[in-house]
């Protein structure tokens, strides 16, 4: 008799506890969808919230009957077992009802994704292009040109860290999730993105919870989304990541969207893309650099484009990413050299994206530098390798 | 080493030994080897498993590099798909499908043997490229995703060695399937009539028929795959005008079958046990069997409920979000029909009703988070995030997991002659269950916070969550131990099993003896 007490104390006690944890837990940690900013993340939130609501209805009718039965339809408790089985009415209701209520979901799913899926309105178009580990942004002038591209990825002390292990991730802000340069996307207008991926890479998946936005990059298809950011959230940064699995370093290809006032994003933007344009022109000369300026221009795109799986140094990741310092293709025929880049090998993501003038600083780069013996790859040695 | 032994004219040599396992063709020998290599699996994919959790226990790369860690993952999710739960249910199905409907053994005996040893080689196979590349800490086996999604598959550089694996698992399910459906079919004793089959049967000759019809699919898969890796072509590689969602088209039409070839049997398991502890027959049997019937047939057409941000026409999302809530109405019907079974019973809380009971209230919570998930316009934020994560191990541990505890807690005595250890049967139920839902009810926090899958850092804004979930996950896996420890203590010896085992079980397995002998039902039983 006592025993039993007793094991009902502690079961309550047990219950309490459990519901006290829970109730911290709330209080303390992030348990939900950040708070949305824009309509589709607010559809997507709301949505989350109706589902959860009524599942924990359903919860209530079918673990109430389960747990009633459990406690007073037992045999130490006398129960003698009813001898009823299939019973139509029962079972109709038990079809229909839950019918029902899959219809309300189907009713506010088609609602939502009718809204999700208009991108008409937008005023910029922005095409974001994954790549192992990388995300490259183009916005796109009113021509349909890129008016300016740059390429986005995570702070190197951020990696560092994470491959130092211990406590070092404790000394760094917004750990894993910032980048070198952000996505500046300007408030109060509708903004489409384009998310596709390098032909010759691998699916990665461009995911902003607070912006709504999570579609696949597909390698060489385009998908679409929208967004508009009201006004309030200038100045504000929303961060994101990859949630596709892209390979070595899925877990270091964060997002970061910028939400700037209208005029200062049209001032930026036109700086910005005059420089960009000047630059490109200046690629149509690259024939006549100077093996100097080669080897200049190589190392800046080299550390965009390759360090992420060769390593600044050139040492790689061996055995999966082989070291480029002393290599034999490093140091042998161009022809070979430049094939691997424009076309990739098994891990090796093709850069056939790349221009002429680009494959060959970065390739001179590479035969050029830690003590590599390879000789200097001009321009037009590319163009005729792509025939 | 063995004597043959003269026996009546019809009966086989008997040999002993290694010689028995290797060449038996008797259904218990063969689910007896099945099960033991489920678990042996199981610890081999639970320790890939401690792995993970052992480097997700704080932020920061602590133990291992990060390819090291997609490769746990990847060979995690294989291992217990394809070498554990998958295994488990075939070894069950032999054991107990013969019994159930009075045959004397498998249709196909010998093609039996044959389809269990596949498996050792296919398990090797698998696993074998971790050993290669002379840097074990590099991560060189699989870690490209227990989905192998095309292309990042397609540049491994082991692809072979994983692809002839998945061809062999493939013909071991198909002729295990083939094997299934022909018994079923064909060797029910006379008056068994196919509606008053046991509901195991029912599942089982359901799923096998799923098996067939995508085991061929996924074959096609890696097929492509090899093709795309070895030969040139480029059916998922867009420079040569492949598309890479097609490899996810075909997977999922693989895949989404295959969840429920995970899970029919353990409905089946669950109907069996839940009547027996109740004390009252099973509320709707014909309900169940064609609640069964509707989910397979619904299983080919929602596919891509898992591919809602891949980038599809609206119309496409919409069908597949419609098709998708409509799963829940037949399986609704299932949780309603335990219920009903339970509600005005008799009850009593043996290891196999404890475990079943668990199935119905965990698997009824993953069924919540699954509803959640097909609809499409919230999953663009679920999708690959570790709600996904919490969702399918609520279905599939407690769910499938749990169910084959109940079965081997259920019929172990029947297989041994002993009763296993009540007290020691429930210590294993109540830590299986706090840890599983330490390890997993944090997950949905995290996913709903937006922490993605499939990486092997993360910011400390999930830390807590975690680390309780490591914590959870050790806990269950040393648990697992004492199951090892309950099942060869019952084999070793204990109380003596009788012949019906259980009050008033009903089905034919419970009036041989117990142990089972080595030869059942020779001759028919008549079934009235
Ligand atoms: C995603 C990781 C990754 C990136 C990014 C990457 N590579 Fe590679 N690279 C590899 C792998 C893997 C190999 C080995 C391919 C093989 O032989 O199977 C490789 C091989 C090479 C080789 C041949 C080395 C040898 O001696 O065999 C060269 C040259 C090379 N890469 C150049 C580059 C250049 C230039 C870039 C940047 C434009 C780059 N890589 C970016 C992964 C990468
Ligand atoms: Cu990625």
């Amino acid at each position: 008799m006592s025993s039993n007490i007793m094991k009902k104390v502690t079961r309550g006690l047990f219950f309490l506890l459990m519901i006290s944890i829970g109730g911290v837990a709330l209080a303390a940690y992030d348990l939900n969808f950040p708070p949305p900013v824009t309509d589709n993340a607010k559809i997507m939130d709301d949505q989350n919230m109706f589902s959860i609501w009524v599942c924990v209805v359903i919860a209530i009718v079918v673990y109430g009957a389960m747990i009633y039965s459990i406690i007073f339809h037992r045999k130490s408790k006398g129960a003698v077992p009813a001898d009823f089985h299939e019973s139509t009415a029962l079972e109709i209701a038990w079809t229909v009802v839950p019918f029902l209520i899959l219809i309300a979901f189907g009713v506010s799913a088609t609602k939502g994704l009718l809204k999700i899926y208009d991108h008409s309105g937008s005023e910029l178009e922005v095409r974001v292009i994954g790549s192992q580990f990388k995300w490259e942004y183009q916005y796109l002038g009113k021509d349909g040109k890129v008016a300016y591209s740059f390429i986005s990825q995570i702070k190197q002390s951020h990696k560092d860290a994470s491959a130092a292990g211990g406590t070092k991730y404790k000394e760094i802000k917004n750990y894993l999730l910032d980048v070198d340069k952000p996505l500046r996307i300007p408030v109060g207008i509708k903004v489409k993105y384009t998310i596709t991926s390098n032909p010759g890479d691998v699916i990665h998946s461009w995911w902003v919870p607070r912006l709504g936005i999570k579609q696949d990059a597909n390698p060489g298809y385009d998908n679409t989304a929208s967004a508009l950011i009201p006004k309030e959230y200038a100045g504000q940064s929303f961060r994101g990541k990859c949630a596709e699995l892209c390979g070595v370093d899925h877990a270091y290809m964060p997002v970061v969207v910028k939400a700037v006032a209208k005029a200062e994003f049209d001032t930026w933007l036109k700086t910005a893309s005059t420089k960009y344009i000047a630059n490109r022109k200046a690629l149509a000369n690259a024939e006549s650099w100077s093996d100097d300026k080669l080897m200049s221009e190589g190392k800046k795109l080299y550390e965009i484009h390759c360090f992420a799986c060769h390593k600044k140094d050139g040492s790689g990741t061996p055995p999966t990413f082989p070291a480029l310092k002393g290599s034999a293709m490093a140091n042998g025929k161009a022809g070979a050299h430049i094939q691997i880049i424009i076309k990739g090998k098994a891990s090796m993501p093709p850069f056939a994206q790349l221009n002429d003038a680009e494959i060959a600083a970065i390739a001179t780069y590479e035969r050029k530098s830690w003590g590599n013996t390879g000789s200097i790859i001009k321009p037009s040695e590319v163009t005729k390798a792509r025939k | 080493m063995s004597e043959a032994v003269a026996h009546d004219a019809h009966h086989h040599d008997h040999p002993t030994g290694i010689k028995r396992w290797l060449f038996t063709t008797n259904h218990k020998d063969i689910g007896t080897l099945y099960l033991w290599f489920a678990f042996i699996m199981f610890m081999v994919g639970g320790t890939f498993a401690m792995g993970i959790r052992a480097e997700l226990f704080q932020p920061g790369m602590q133990i291992m590099k990060p390819q090291f860690f997609n490769m746990l993952t990847t060979l995690h999710g294989l291992i217990m798909v394809f070498g554990a739960i998958m295994p488990a249910f075939v070894g069950l199905a032999n054991w107990l499908i013969p019994m159930m409907v009075g045959a004397p053994d498998m249709a196909l005996p010998r093609m039996n043997n044959w389809s269990f040893w596949i498996l050792p080689f296919a398990a090797i196979l698998l696993v074998a490229p971790m050993f290669m590349g002379g840097d074990f800490s590099a991560g060189t086996g699989p870690n490209f995703g227990w989905t192998f999604y095309a292309p990042l598959s397609t540049k491994y550089p082991y692809l072979g060695y994983f692809v002839f694996a998945v061809h062999l698992l493939g013909i071991s399910s198909i002729m295990g399937s083939i094997n299934i459906i022909a018994t079923i079919l064909n060797m029910r004793a006379p008056g068994m009539t196919l509606m008053k089959m046991p509901l195991f049967v029912w599942t089982w000759l359901i799923t096998a028929y799923l098996l067939l019809a995508v085991m061929p699919v996924l074959a096609g898969a890696v097929t492509m795959l090899l093709t795309d890796g070895y030969f040139g072509t480029t059916f998922f590689q867009a420079p040569g005008g492949g598309d890479a969602r097609l490899f996810q088209h075909v997977f999922w039409f693989f895949g989404h079958p295959e969840v429920y070839i995970m899970i029919l049997p353990a409905f089946g398991i669950v109907s069996q046990i839940i009547p027996t502890f109740a004390r009252k027959k099973l509320f709707g049997y014909s309900s169940m069997v064609y609640a069964t019937a509707s989910i397979a047939f619904l299983s080919f057409i929602v596919w891509a409920h898992h591919m809602f941000t891949v980038g599809m026409p609206m119309a496409g999302i919409l069908f597949f979000t419609y098709a998708t809530l409509l799963i829940a109405v037949p399986t609704g019907v299932k949780v309603f029909n335990w219920v009903a079974t339970m509600w005005r019973g008799a009850m009593t809380f043996e290891t196999p009703m404890l475990f079943s009971i668990g199935f119905v209230v965990m698997f009824t919570f993953g069924g919540f988070t699954g509803l959640m998930l097909s609809i499409s316009t919230a999953d663009f934020q679920y999708h690959d995030s570790y709600f996904v994560v919490a969702h399918f191990h609520y279905v599939l541990v407690p769910g499938s997991l749990f169910s084959i505890f109940a079965a081997v807690y259920y019929w172990l005595p029947k297989w041994t002659g002993n009763m296993y250890s009540e007290t020691l049967g429930k210590w294993h139920f109540w830590l299986s269950t706090i840890a599983v839902n330490l390890t997993f009810f944090p997950q949905h926090f995290v996913g709903l916070a937006s922490m993605q899958r499939r990486v092997g850092d993360y910011p400390p804004q999930y830390a807590e969550f975690n680390m309780m979930s490591s914590i959870g996950a050790f806990m269950f896996g040393l648990t697992q131990l004492l199951f090892l420890y309950i099942v060869i203590k019952t084999i070793k010896g204990g109380k003596k099993a009788t012949d019906e085992v259980w009050e008033n079980a009903e089905g034919l397995e419970w009036t041989i003896p117990s142990p089972a002998p080595y030869h059942t039902f020779e001759t028919p039983p008549q079934i009235k």
